[in-house]
């Protein structure tokens, strides 16, 4: 799911000043989104499981504690980047969600995945941009 | 049924938005301390966005992970369109632009 927080106050009073990112905060941000995208893995992997078993729990719970690093370091990121610029660069989320989806789960990637992928990212480039 | 599915997903995404505008009015009010994290809304907002992950687990059952990544981009537009209803946000001619290439993308890759 779409992460909460995104548009915290926090996140609103951080995006209005104008800052110069580092080097370093835009690879942390982006380390942020790859542990991110793995929740997706990890409830995926857990659809593979019965109901409340085990390993469903066990996945599950491993989704839910990615999301809450994920919320606290997302402030993190917001304290050092821009929000709108910080929104922009989230959607490399969807890439990463792609890219897993092949190699961890060998789903076929057809032409309206990637077209249709494509028009997302235009979207959500005009949606975001200050 | 694979679009049965596909629309609860969307569901899902809708609810877990809703969630984000309830976080949006919390944070508009004036609040110190804890109470900033835990309050009323704070709370509902949290619980919605887990019972919607819970479920989003159970769909992917039936969904692959891509469909189902690029169906959370929704996000992007129902987060827009209900900060216009409930937040009287504007919507310029470009977000309503970026609205539907990502409506329509997500047509194009669930066909």
């Amino acid at each position: 799911m779409n992460s909460i927080g995104g548009v915290s106050d926090t996140g609103r009073k951080a995006g209005k000043m104008q800052k110069k990112i580092t080097i370093k905060n835009f690879l942390f941000m982006n380390a942020l989104f790859i542990i991110y995208s793995t929740a997706g893995v990890f409830l995926k992997s857990a659809s593979f499981y019965d109901l409340f078993s085990a390993y469903f729990i066990f996945y599950f719970a491993l989704a839910f504690i990615i999301l809450v690093l994920y919320a606290i370091g997302w402030q993190q990121v917001l304290k050092r980047i821009p929000l709108s610029n910080a929104y922009l660069n989230k959607s490399i989320v969807i890439i990463w969600g792609i890219i897993w989806s092949v190699i961890i789960f060998h789903e076929k990637i057809d032409a309206g995945i990637i077209i249709g992928g494509f028009l997302i990212l235009i979207g959500i480039f005009l949606v975001v941009k200050e | 049924m694979y679009y049965f599915y596909i629309v609860t997903f969307l569901f899902l995404v809708l609810i877990s938005s809703f969630s984000q505008v309830i976080l949006k009015f919390s944070a508009n009010e004036d609040r110190k301390g804890l109470k900033i994290y835990f309050n009323s809304k704070v709370i509902t907002a949290y619980s919605i966005y887990l019972i919607v992950l819970f479920f989003s687990a159970v769909l992917y059952r039936y969904i692959p992970l891509s469909i189902g990544t690029l169906l959370e981009s929704a996000g992007y537009a129902f987060v827009l369109i209900l900060s216009a209803m409930f937040l009287k946000e504007r919507i310029t001619v470009r977000k309503l632009v970026g609205t539907i290439f990502i409506m329509s993308g997500i047509v194009l890759c669930i066909l």
